[in-house]
């Protein structure tokens, strides 16, 4: 796979020299104004204060988990999300609740944000330091505290590793739910603060039915249980508002999750359409008939001429999109809910139907999935994901407004989305060497998801809302929810510490910079 | 506006709360504007839904300024069912919902039979046990909403699609909180086709213990139930009934499998049933509070880990029994929730949940009190709950409803407050 050698300055991984001598960068586009793409620019605090306030940090952590030097806080400047880059000032990682607690009233006495940090793989930049602060990476606290079979629930720490989980689980014949395809990096705590979904959420659900409680830390310090062990409670309660609060409530240091156990069986197949309104009918038909397939995704055409000569599925080129459709439980009725499926692709024009054999022939099938966005730096140098979220049945139509959006910029488009909950995955694609086209990119993301909210829908299924498109909100919600929104934030968090500058806009102009990933990085969660 | 076209002069009484007045409003924008004018005038609001579970997490004490009837504020506003997601006024009753989405063969699992509405439903927090284990919380099911705040504005969260991370989940906050933090006057759920077929296996178990060794097999061993009821049959003994539904040959298989290992176990039968909506079965509600007869009653949930779920159950009714008390109880082992029904004396009854509320203080099983008659006393803490956690509850009820006009008594940020002492020091 071709891999770029050049990357723009604001596309990671640029050389160190490189992000320290760079200048703020500004792109100018005639039809929509400046956008204002910011650099590495170092930490705010000068140094020796933090070197003094690491002092203060150690004496919590230890003091080789207490980092201010630049080379240390290099790698924490941006996550997911590499367009914008801010340094924290300081990083801690404790390794327990008592520490995270005692770190957060040392970021009060301080009058420090603090930020946390799970594996850094988020995509809506939730963990970024956009006014310096400490950045609390919860990495060492990765333990997997108990796995009880029975009660079909595992007790774990926030750093542990989504798909670790599912390892340790596995001996008992339970796996975690929630996969996110970053789940062989992202933790458990980050997806909390998300929600995190993935391919298997339409059946499963998102994060938030699989946590049955937690242990937050509040910015004043103090330590709240939320939830029970007995699994979703009808109280009076506050865990359900805390789940994809992307750590702006409070720090989560343990977690209780629901297991859940592994399927008897698991079919997947791949079948391709000549048009995508085609293969929407089916997916319509599909749910219709009363199948809840555990995964149901589609590829466009632009994707699949990615992809197939990347993973040589067999996708056929002239195809106009192609169905990747899983069905898991028991083996009793699978073969007929099969063929129901097969019929009704076939009803709406579906070829080339294929079932994968065996589990290496699944993998093929899925890597066409998840290879997809790896596979984008063979049609474009820099493509742009986005992550709206429309009403099933309004998704043809989206599709048509987002093509039309960027065929009116002169961009071109690859859709690659969870068709069974309407959640889609744009990518628009551009040359970042091309400010203008950046531009024209950054244009048309906003016009898609102001296209996602017109059609019904909302910002984002799964990524969270974060930095990258707060300043969207007043699309969805009116001032007054967004006040409703921030009164409890600030019941929560009254001094406004804990992971500040997220979800709410900041009254910046709406035209904010947008995530632009460089082409060919096989670091795309989606 | 001109309270006398909603508000009657004449005072309102449900379940001994007496409220000044009474409103019916027919629009979101009519509680909104009654609720500044509450607000304004600091007079307590009780929101009432269909008026059936009043007392869910504890009676409103206290004086009541407005009663807040909302089966006016009605109506499907958009049933997609190609999105499986329906969208209703808050006093939208069940019967009309089951109407709508039926006719799609569709369900919104764990809506009750009988009168109420679903606004009533969520803000209570009731849970059918047949839907417990396969579709949890019926707050999970909830997509968005809209809600009255206690200073007179209408305000929204969610959306009405089934995926969604736009903003804070305030939809699923204000699920169980008995409309504390603001009247729930719209909301949207995500919807699930009905099941091709329903089929029940029942065990009459020898002992507690074979039960309890019967559930740790079908936990194990056996099919997904989409729930499963331990009750004591007339003599005390077990019946452990559990429902699978599904496609038609899993169901099947599932059921006949399930027959047959807990043939191990006792007498176990499989019969197949009408796949219905989950109203109209008695499983929907397991404790029926008229089987507990006394002068004093009140509902219970004890909520624990699945596996000591039976245990818990067996101690419980014995320790209920050996106090004299009438007693309806039935346990949901996968869900780790015993439901009492419980009658006798009004100070033996206030006893027996002073102990619970003790015992949950010191890392016992959590409780709430589902249904109360008459008032327990003001100081017992109606739900068990982290003190920090209570604390921090009272803090958004200020933010939120900061003239704490709305549902008054246990849902108070005093009696929160109050509720934290007591746990952080149990009398």
């Amino acid at each position: 796979m071709r891999r770029l050698t050049i990357l723009g300055p604001f596309f990671v991984p640029a050389p160190l020299s490189v992000r320290f001598a760079r200048e703020p960068h500004r792109v100018t586009s005639r039809a929509s104004g400046i956008y204002h793409v910011t650099p590495s620019s170092g930490p705010r605090v000068p140094r020796p204060r933090r070197e003094a306030l690491a002092r203060g940090l150690a004496s919590i952590v230890g003091a080789e988990h207490a980092q201010w030097r630049e080379p240390e806080l290099l790698v924490y400047d941006a996550d997911g999300l590499v367009l914008e880059k801010f340094w924290p000032d300081l990083v801690a990682l404790p390794g327990s609740a008592a520490e995270v607690r005692e770190v957060l009233r040392f970021a009060a006495r301080e009058g420090l944000a603090v930020m946390a940090r799970g594996a850094g793989t988020g995509l809506c930049g939730g963990s970024l330091a956009e006014r310096g602060g400490i950045v609390l990476n919860l990495a060492r606290m990765n333990r997997v505290l108990a796995i009880e079979p029975d009660d079909r629930l595992a007790v774990v720490e926030p750093g542990v590793v989504n798909l670790d989980l599912s390892r340790a689980a596995a001996r008992h014949g339970l796996y975690y739910a929630p996969d996110p395809s970053s789940q062989m990096s992202s933790t458990v705590g980050g997806n909390l603060s998300t929600n995190a979904g993935g391919p298997h959420c339409l059946k499963y659900g998102q994060t938030h039915r699989h946590v049955l409680s937690c242990e937050l830390v509040t910015a004043d310090g103090d330590v709240v249980r939320l939830g029970d062990a007995a699994p979703g409670g009808p109280a009076f309660e506050l865990l359900s508002l805390v789940i994809g609060s992307e750590g702006t409530l409070g720090v989560v240091t343990e977690l209780t999750v629901r297991l859940t156990r592994v399927p008897e069986t698991v079919r997947t197949f791949l079948v391709s359409f000549d048009t995508v309104e085609t293969a929407s009918r089916a997916v319509s038909d599909i749910i219709a008939a009363g199948i809840v397939p555990s995964a149901l995704e589609m590829l466009d055409h632009l994707t699949i001429v990615a992809v197939e000569p990347y993973v040589h599925v067999g996708l056929p080129l002239d195809a106009g999109a192609a169905l990747l459709i899983e069905l898991d439980g028991p083996a009793a009725g699978m073969d007929r809910r099969a063929r129901q499926i097969a019929e009704l692709c076939e009803r709406n024009g579906g070829r080339d139907y294929r079932e994968a054999k065996d589990d290496a022939e699944r993998a093929l099938l899925w890597k066409a999935r998840k290879g997809a966005f790896g596979a984008m730096g063979r049609i474009a140098n820099g493509f742009y994901v986005m992550d709206g979220v429309v009403p099933r049945s309004r998704l043809p139509e989206t599709l048509r407004r987002v093509g039309e959006i960027c065929h009116e910029r002169g961009l071109r488009v690859a859709n690659v989305f969870h068709a069974g909950d309407g959640n889609l995955h744009p990518n628009v694609l551009f040359d970042p060497d091309d400010p203008d086209q950046v531009a024209r990119a950054l244009e048309a993301s906003h016009e898609i998801l102001r296209a996602c909210v017109e059609l019904g829908g909302a910002l984002s299924g799964e990524h969270g809302i974060g930095n990258e498109k707060r300043e969207m909100m007043g699309l969805v919600f009116t001032p007054a929810d967004l006040d409703t929104m921030r009164a409890v934030k600030r019941a929560f968090d009254p001094g406004e510490r804990l992971n500040p500058d997220k979800i709410f806009p900041t009254g910046a102009a709406p035209w904010r910079p947008a995530p632009l990933r460089a082409a060919g990085s096989e670091a795309a969660w989606i | 506006m001109d309270l006398s076209r909603v508000a009657t002069g004449a005072p309102w009484e449900a379940r001994g709360i007496v409220a000044a007045r009474v409103a019916r409003p027919a629009d979101a924008e009519e509680v909104a504007r009654l609720l500044a004018e509450c607000a304004e005038g600091g007079k307590t609001v009780l929101p009432v839904g269909g008026g059936t579970a009043l007392a869910s997490g504890g009676l409103p004490t206290g004086a009541c300024g407005l009663a807040l009837v909302l089966d006016g504020v009605s109506g499907v506003v958009e049933h997609a069912p190609d999105d499986l997601t329906l969208t209703a006024r808050a006093g939208t009753s069940f019967e009309e919902v089951r109407r709508v989405v039926g006719a799609r063969g569709q369900r919104l699992p764990g809506l009750p039979a009988g009168p109420g509405t679903l606004g009533g439903l969520v803000a209570s927090g009731w849970t059918a046990a047949t839907a417990r284990e396969v579709h949890g919380a019926l707050r999970e099911r909830v997509i968005g909403s809209q809600v009255a705040e206690s200073a007179g504005r209408l305000t929204r969260s969610g959306g009405r699609v089934v995926k969604n991370v736009t903003g804070y989940d305030l939809h699923r906050m204000h699920a169980g909180a008995g409309g504390a933090l603001g009247v729930l006057t719209e909301l949207a759920f995500r919807l699930e086709p009905l099941p091709e077929r329903l089929w029940e296996v029942s065990l009459d178990a020898p002992s507690w213990s074979a039960a309890q060794e019967a559930w740790l097999w079908l936990a194990r061993f056996g099919p997904e139930t989409s729930f499963c009821l331990a009750r004591a049959g007339e003599e005390g003994e077990p019946v452990l009934t559990a429902r699978i539904e599904g496609d038609e040959e899993p169901a099947r298989e599932g059921a006949a499998g399930l027959a047959h290992g807990w043939g191990s176990f006792g007498s176990a039968h499989a019969r197949e049933l009408e796949p219905r909506d989950d109203g109209d079965d008695a499983g929907a509600d397991p404790v029926t509070p008229e089987r507990a007869i006394g002068p004093a009653r009140a509902r219970l949930t004890l909520r624990t880990r699945p596996s000591r779920a039976l245990s818990l159950f067996e101690e419980t009714r014995l320790e209920v029994l050996v106090r004299g008390l009438a007693l309806d109880a039935a346990c949901l082992p996968r869900a780790g929730e015993i439901r009492l029904a419980l009658a006798g004396r009004a100070g033996e009854v206030a006893a027996f949940v002073r102990d619970l509320a003790a015992a949950a203080a010191r890392g016992g099983p959590a409780y709430r009190v589902e249904d109360e008659w008459p008032a327990l006393p003001p100081d017992l803490p109606r739900w068990s709950a982290d003190p920090a956690a209570l604390r921090l509850l009272a803090r958004v009820k200020r933010a939120l409803d900061p003239a704490g006009i709305l549902r008054p008594g246990s849902y108070s940020a005093v009696a929160l407050e109050r509720a934290a002492a007591f746990f952080e020091a149990p009398s």
